[in-house]
């Protein structure tokens, strides 16, 4: 049986008439990973046992006829910087090679309430900085569509996980594009919500006025199905919107007289497959009644510079945190506390994640603040009132998610040239928007691309919205890729 | 040809190799023409030398290697080099952003203690501990 294939819903559907146990679901995944993952990396722990047990326990209240939760019967696959109680929380890092989390994270927590069924935690660049899964202290996860390419990153094992159908649905972060930009590589749908309107309490800080969760799935559906779970307020996050959920049924309502903004002179320069597939998104939605408007998003161009800076100094302050004094692995060889901590640190962090920690700690240094953090808050809030001119015009702006398909594993090495890659999907980052990558096209060579849809703040099921209905209206490629269609 | 805002020129004086870089779509004019206009001065902001190079590691709790440090000064004056572009962006009277929430007021709740870990859990994560506390090397040596 194809169980791998059906859209959240259906799975849950199957579940609850009794077409299928939650205990044969969850088997048929596991058994998908058992087969898959050792050529793709993409789960860094799996959990059989808990599994099985969760999956017995709600075929038990089904035939009790007790009541089932939204999320009833789904395996999810949760990204290792989001805490799962007992289970290690590795970041992708050496230093927390032995981490096991306290408490389990609020969207842990909501998804496990309504009966989801976690399988185990996936692959990322370390402490979520990357954009290929390279920088894993754990080995890079690879693209189903090409193993010798890039899942993306950071949430590459989650991207990974869900295009294999490994599971429906895998919980990633994204501070700079780090959920949408793998799912564009992989085929898949990805979704960041408005900063502030999941709870971010229980995953790992990276960059705290950035980092936001959110689901990969096979589409905007789902994923609206999974925000109406998690897009809530939380009483252990400061910055946690305090609007209640909406339900992925608001996503239905058709696109009527829809105005989409196209940032045409910030979009110059793509290669002809992103720029073709790009088109042919646009007839698509012309298709549905849209409207196009040309938006200004120039300034944008220089997203990358605001976003190295202000992720980069939020990160040198979340990091100072790792001391090897309360958690992690610790330098055993030392002889004072001083010498601890630095070669704990040393020791423990891989090269990325020291070079991001040494350039927050540049621009926020003394002398230099000035000329690069504050620069960088004033262009954002720039940033932030462009955008808001743009809204004034349209509903939702489109542009690729990145511009260029996978890349080879191994093939940028150069950590600016890496930075570049998120062009396209740091802006939305700074301004807090909810933006969504969704599969739009393959290129001659097989290799899948992503559409970006932006929207307004807490405007998350317009975008949604947007997006399901491109997918509705999109009768092919299949976006399965070919080795991992079959059982 | 150049790549998100650097020409081949600017890639060069930062030694920034552009292997992949999309190709035939790089005409004058075009968005990373105009970034070029606005340029990057490598004059006005002097790329980290040695000294600042062995502060920034003693402020960022590192110490690092021989071959680590002569990869990250690179790449750090690179990474440098580029986000310096930002400073001919004007920002006269426009106030820095901290948060993108601007209509939230950070809505705190009531401060009760709560059970929230217990030190035996805690302790659990702990490379070190006796009775019942954290322990770590010697703080102050003897003179």
């Amino acid at each position: 049986m194809t169980l791998h294939t059906l859209s959240l819903s259906s799975l849950r559907d199957l579940f609850i008439s009794g077409a299928v146990s939650a205990e044969e679901i969850t088997r048929h995944f596991l058994s998908r990973i058992e087969k898959h993952n050792g050529a793709l990396n993409a789960f860094l722990s799996v959990f059989p046992e808990e599994a099985l047990e969760k999956a017995r326990s709600l075929d038990l209240k089904r035939k009790r006829n007790e009541p089932l939760g939204k999320l009833a019967g789904i395996p999810i696959g949760i990204k290792d910087n989001i805490h799962v109680f007992g289970k290690l929380t590795t970041c992708g890092s050496k230093f927390l090679s032995n981490y096991k989390a306290v408490f389990d994270a609020t969207v842990t927590r909501l998804v496990q309430e309504e009966d989801a069924i976690i399988l185990g935690k996936t692959n990322l660049d370390e402490f979520a900085m990357g954009s290929s899964t390279e920088n894993s202290a754990y080995g890079a996860s690879k693209n189903p569509w090409d193993i010798t390419r890039s899942p993306g990153g950071s949430s590459g094992g989650s991207s990974a996980a869900v295009a294999a159908r490994l599971c429906p649905v895998a919980f990633g972060s994204d501070t700079g594009g780090s959920i949408r930009q793998p799912a564009a590589f992989c085929g898949i749908t990805g979704f960041k919500p408005t900063y502030g309107r999941v709870s971010r309490h229980g995953i790992v800080a990276f960059g705290s006025s950035l980092d936001q969760i959110g689901p990969l799935t096979y589409s905007a559906m789902d994923a609206a199905l999974i925000m109406e779970v998690i897009g809530q307020p939380c009483s252990h996050d400061a910055t946690s919107l305090p609007y209640p959920p909406e339900p992925a049924s608001r996503i239905l309502e058709p696109l009527k007289e829809a105005t989409i903004g196209v940032p045409w002179k910030f979009l110059e320069g793509l290669e002809s497959a992103s720029h073709h597939a790009f088109l042919n998104a646009l007839s698509t939605f012309e298709s549905l009644g849209c409207k196009f408007v040309d938006v200004d998003l120039d300034l944008m161009s220089n997203a990358i510079a605001v976003y190295y800076i202000l992720a980069t100094a939020e990160a040198s302050t979340n990091l100072a945190r790792f001391d090897g004094v309360r958690y992690g692995v610790r330098a055993l060889e030392a002889s004072s506390l001083e010498e601890m901590i630095d070669l704990s640190r040393s020791q423990g962090f891989g090269p990325e994640v020291k070079r991001r920690i040494m350039l927050g700690t540049y621009v926020l240094s003394s002398g230099y603040k000035d000329a690069y953090y504050k620069k960088a808050q004033k262009v954002r809030s720039l940033m932030i009132q462009k955008f808001k001119e743009a809204f004034n015009k349209c509903s939702v702006i489109l542009t690729p998610t990145a511009p260029f398909p996978a890349f080879k594993l191994g093939q940028i090495q150069n950590p600016l040239e890496m930075y570049l890659q998120d062009i396209y999907t740091i802006p939305a980052s700074l301004a807090g928007l909810p933006a969504i990558s969704i599969p739009s096209g393959i290129t001659p060579e097989g290799l899948p691309l992503g559409l970006h849809l932006i929207g307004p703040q807490m405007q998350d099921h317009e975008v949604l919205r947007y997006a399901h209905h491109f997918q509705m209206a999109q009768t092919s490629p299949s976006f399965i890729p070919p080795a991992f269609e079959a059982l | 040809m150049a790549i998100f805002g650097l020409s081949t020129q600017k890639c060069k004086s930062i030694n920034l190799s552009v292997p992949y870089a999309p190709k035939g779509d790089r005409e004058q004019g075009g968005l990373l023409e105009s970034i070029d206009i606005i340029g990057i001065s490598l004059l006005e902001c002097p790329p980290m030398d040695a000294e600042d190079f062995l502060r920034l590691t003693k402020l960022s709790r590192l110490s690092l290697s021989e071959e680590e440090k002569a990869q990250f000064i690179e790449s750090l004056n690179q990474i440098l080099v580029y986000i310096d572009l930002l400073k001919d962006i004007p920002t006269d009277g426009i106030p820095p952003c901290s948060t993108v929430l601007e209509s939230l007021s950070l809505s705190l709740r009531e401060d009760i203690p709560g059970d929230i870990l217990s030190r035996d859990l805690f302790l659990e994560n702990t490379p070190a501990h006796i009775g019942g506390m954290v322990r770590v090397p010697t703080v102050l040596k003897q003179e």
